[in-house]
């Protein structure tokens, strides 16, 4: 392990408290726009304000419980990991809340953390199944929900100025301008720190803007002043209910979420180790368990799913600050906000153009971040096909609503939205294009090891590369394997060798076998298992005096 | 300074000359899928203006005749064209205005307008140079994108509801023919299943010789499957029988009839057919050897100069406007065989088509499933192509953002139409609204996110 030389703390270094403070603050202000997401699922289950308040209240509680437990060695990840009202849960949370209200939403994310627990230690094994291809897909298509969501927002407060040109000017001209605004900051501001917050300064500003202009009603108005600065919500109260027919959209939003917490802890610990080369899974599943933990939670307690929060990884990303100590700081600061029903109450009458705005631009995020995840892989024709097919089989469900809903009930399971239709479709297409790779990648090569052989592997692999249309990246570490046996035989042994090469492909794998009649020396044996090692994703080598060299790697793809 | 680069997934390169059967082969794919798109619409420009069943036969076989000239215009250097396959068929931009102007004023002014909407395209084409602002790679590939997602929804209505959409048929009354039951309608969807599933088989796993036919074989297995499950109408066999095999075309000799009010709405489909051109165009020239940094505007220009010149003959012989189509262009991509012999070998085909009323009959009675099952899948690819052609890992937070803002708001379009449909009137025909709303909004973004990057 090589310590950056840009990391100013690592996960079991302590920032000063005044630093830390101020960071747990940060986060919460980047956690906090997703709680635009909670209010909109209180709405949805047409909820009164008293329980859309302890909602928010519940849902921020179970995030600082679940942070403290991630920071945890034994029982979590050990790394700072934020978390907030998870975007990849909020589809199916909606179509629970329209369906069932608020019982129906604890039960199914208590549902969905189950899952992602178990999830947590399959997924390791059946990761082939889900690679980045199928998760930005999902991003985009959860994008492209908020997106039209905040947009029929729009549509509505023009309908309202339509009817009313008096009333609805106001909250329409707040609308755009709030959208105007973001855009400005974010694409405009040279500051960081502005472009980090564009949103929620925005929306403060914007909430100013609507009370002094008296956007806000008047039962907004009383049942904010109303309402007490600390409070204890009731569990009692807590309803639970399960619908069969949310079972695959709520498992295909505990699949984004597992992902999500291998690529958010693989980033951490990327960030704190030089000679990072595969991530730790062990600390990986512990995360993604808590994680789900995390979610079930929430659903006791009456929240709704919480996620590791992107935005917040980004930050640690960029202040390279990893300690671990600041997930205490900033669960306290949670905890604070959880039990200060104003603030709750604040939240849930947001106006609605600020709603329409927030998730305009939250969906814009999530449809960009999600291209820019399949774009590396679209090359490969199989990825081509499954996301082109996928997206646009997806896409029929918001096209032709009335096919899906006449469907046999079996059916109905795996086409409830166009998430669950999407993903069915592009894990299944990933499944069968997997199989079938299996029986047809194999290439072998020999080649003896002079000053020209050089050429020749680089030339192979480029052919190798360019034929089974994996990118020259993936395929680097097999040329550096190569190149390190050639050179570390070259140095330790007087006469060339020929090395017989077979490379094979496998579902997401790539499998290297290389031969060699003359024994690697011994005493450098070891040297060589720790370079290798730090390659591949699993490997083995026998190295017999009478038989010579046997090597067997293997790399995820 | 322009870098080149070899695409690995191209078979065949504009001058390259595979052997006769691969050419003939080929060239079937983009007849099987669209020789039904274009009867289909000569068929119902007829059906709307009166004309009688012969005159309706010579209007499909000047509107093939069309599609022949302007395709060899594309493909064909020495006249100054760019010299690219980009097989041609009825243009999609057209579509509405066509059928709306046809109710009106009949074959004629069908006519004029398109010929003025060809001129319109031909004084476009020195713009494309000036205005380098808009005519990036992004909007090109965001073009591009649109009419995949486009294309993509007409594939899902197909697709879902095949009997609502229902066959044409040549008949003498013009009669559209409705498939029967609900049991009929489910089964047309699983063919339609099939169908897209041995499209993507064929297109991953098959070697290199039967890729080239990834959109002709499953589609032919599926149409017969449909025919041994009793899934083709009978009334639609019966008037195959009774459509003569052979027919001399004769010069239609349309009147000349002007609109005013139609002008807008042609001239705009001449401007989104630019637009079109510019992207597929630019696709093409991606995807070959020719593969560069920068985009070769000048085979651009000379592609759409062709196009106007095709729209225009296509309007003096009295068949509405033909030009290059996305479909054809996302076959030609899928497929991986740009050789400009299956341009030739295509226009001989439509040519010798527009003579045998029998043949072109029979290729009406491919069911819509397995069209649909067809353009879901040439959907995909153009959408492929216009996400390559963004290249969304390099843009910036203003490129990013207008990109996703202008694909939401094309997007809402498809999901939700009534929104749009409402601010329509019979001289603002537009094809596709999400087409024309989402280039709009990338247009107006791009510009004032370019103006910001200056300023810097």
């Amino acid at each position: 392990m090589k310590r950056p030389q840009d990391l100013l703390y690592s996960v079991d270094e302590s920032p000063s408290i005044p630093t830390m403070v101020g960071l747990a603050v940060q986060y919460l202000a980047t956690v906090a726009t997703f709680l635009i997401l909670t209010v909109l699922i209180a709405q949805t289950a047409k909820a009164t304000a008293v329980q859309s308040a302890s909602l928010i209240s519940m849902t921020l509680f179970a995030s600082a419980i679940a942070v403290i437990l991630q920071a945890n060695k034994r029982i979590g990840s050990g790394e700072l990991l934020p978390l907030s009202s998870a975007p990849a849960i909020f589809p199916p949370t909606m179509l629970a809340a329209s369906l069932g209200g608020l019982p129906l939403v604890f039960g199914m994310v208590i549902f969905c953390g189950i899952v992602q627990a178990i999830l947590a230690y399959l997924l390791p094994k059946i990761r082939f199944l889900f690679p980045p291809l199928v998760s930005g897909l999902l991003i985009v298509l959860i994008g492209l929900q908020l997106g039209f969501l905040g947009i029929n927002h729009y549509l509505a407060l023009w309908q309202a100025f339509v009817n009313n040109p008096t009333n609805g000017m106001g909250s329409l001209l707040l609308g755009v301008g709030v959208l105007a605004a973001i855009c400005f900051l974010y694409v405009f501001s040279r500051s960081v720190f502005l472009r980090c917050f564009s949103l929620l300064l925005v929306i403060v500003i914007g909430y100013i803007i609507a009370y002094c202009f008296g956007l806000l009603g008047q039962p907004a108005l009383t049942q904010i002043s109303q309402s007490r600065w600390l409070f204890i919500p009731e569990l009692s109260s807590n309803h639970f209910a399960f619908n069969s027919t949310l079972i695959v959209p709520f498992i295909i939003a505990g699949v984004i979420c597992a992902l999500k917490v291998i690529g958010s802890l693989s980033a951490i610990q990327k960030l704190q180790d030089d000679d990072w080369r595969k991530p730790n899974m062990q600390s990986i599943a512990k995360g993604s368990f808590v994680d789900g933990v995390g979610s079930i939670i929430a659903g006791l307690l009456g929240g709704t799913g919480i996620n590791v929060s992107s935005s917040s990884m980004a930050l640690t990303l960029m202040t390279k600050i990893a300690s671990r100590k600041i997930a205490y700081y900033f669960a306290a600061i949670l905890c604070l906000f959880a039990f200060c029903q104003k603030l709750s109450v604040i939240l849930v009458y947001l106006p609605v153009p600020l709603i329409a705005a927030a998730l305009v631009f939250l969906g814009t995020s999530l449809i960009y971040t999600g291209f820019k995840t399949v774009m590396p892989y679209i090359s490969v024709p199989k990825n081509a096909i499954i996301l082109g097919v996928s997206f646009m089989l997806g896409f029929s469900y918001g096209v032709y609503p009335d096919f899906y809903a006449h469907l046999p009930p079996a059916v109905e399971y795996f086409t409830g939205s166009a998430l669950a239709i999407s993903a069915v479709c592009a894990i299944l297409l990933n499944f069968i294009f997997s199989l079938s790779l299996g029986a047809s990648n194999h290439m072998s090569f020999e080649f003896t090891n002079t000053k020209s052989s050089l050429q020749h592997r680089h030339d192979f692999m480029t052919y190798v590369s360019h034929d089974w249309n994996i990118s020259v990246e993936d395929m680097q570490p097999i040329t550096i394997i190569l190149n390190l046996l050639a050179e570390s035989y070259a140095k330790l042994i007087d006469h060339t060798e020929t090395f017989l090469v077979n490379i094979s492909q496998n579902k997401q794998d790539i499998y290297v076998i290389i031969r060699c009649k003359q024994p690697f020396p011994e005493q450098n044996i070891q040297d060589l298992e720790v370079q290798i090692g730090q390659l591949s994703d699993y490997f083995s080598i026998k190295n017999k005096h009478d038989k010579g060299l046997y090597l067997k790697a293997k790399f995820l793809l | 300074m322009s870098t080149k680069q070899k695409n690995t997934e191209i078979l065949y390169q504009f001058e390259d000359k595979p052997s006769f059967v691969t050419v003939f082969g080929v060239s079937f794919n983009y007849i099987i899928k669209f020789i039904p798109l274009s009867v289909s619409l000569p068929f119902l420009i007829a059906q709307l203006s009166g004309l009688s069943y012969q005159q309706a036969l010579n209007l499909i076989s000047m509107s093939l005749f069309a599609s022949a000239i302007s395709s060899l215009l594309q493909a064909t250097k020495k006249i100054g064209g760019p010299g690219i396959l980009a097989p041609s068929n009825y243009s999609t931009p057209f579509f509405a205005a066509t059928l709306a102007a046809v109710k009106i004023g009949g074959v004629s002014l069908v006519c004029t307008m398109t010929i003025l909407a060809g001129v319109f395209q031909i004084v476009l084409t020195p713009l494309l140079h000036k205005f380098k602002i808009i005519f990036t790679k992004h909007f090109a590939g965001f073009i591009l994108l649109m009419m995949g997602v486009w294309l993509g929804s007409l594939g899902v209505k197909e697709f879902f509801q095949p009997d609502q959409l229902g066959q044409l048929i040549l008949h003498a009354n013009f009669s559209v023919v409705q498939a029967a039951s609900s049991t009929v309608n489910g089964k047309l969807i699983l063919v339609g299943f099939f169908t897209l599933g041995l499209m993507c088989a064929f297109r991953i796993w098959s070697p290199f010789r039967y890729r080239l036919y990834c959109l002709l074989i499953p589609m032919l297995i599926g149409w017969g499957v449909s025919w041994f499950w009793g899934l083709i109408p009978q009334a639609i066999l019966q008037q195959i029988q009774q459509t003569p095999w052979f027919l001399v075309p004769h010069f239609l000799m349309p009147t000349w009839s002007f609109n005013f009010a139609f002008l807008l709405s042609f001239l705009l489909a001449g401007l989104l057919m630019t637009f079109s051109v510019f992207a597929l165009c630019t696709a093409v020239l991606e995807a070959s050897e020719e593969k560069s940094q920068e985009i070769n505007m000048k085979l651009v220009r000379r592609s759409n100069f062709m196009t106007g010149v095709g729209i225009i003959i296509s309007g003096f012989l009295g068949a509405a406007a033909q030009a290059m189509e996305p479909g054809s262009i996302a076959a030609t991509l899928l497929t991986g065989a740009l050789s400009k012999r299956i341009a030739y070998c295509y226009a001989l085909l439509l040519c010798l088509l527009a003579f045998c009323p029998h043949l072109f009959s029979y290729l009406l009675s491919i069911p819509a499933a397995v069209n649909g099952a067809a353009v879901l899948f040439l959907s995909a690819g153009l959408f492929l192509s216009g996400l390559r052609l963004l290249d969304i890992a390099k843009m910036n937070e203003g490129q990013a953002l207008s990109f996703s803002f202008a694909l939401l708001i094309g997007l809402i379009s498809v999901v939700t139409p009534e929104i749009y449909q409402q601010n329509y009137n019979e001289a603002l025909y537009f094809t596709e609204p999400a087409f024309v709303y989402g280039l709009v909004a990338f247009i107006i973004f791009s510009i004032i996110f370019t103006l910001k990057m200056r300023k810097k």
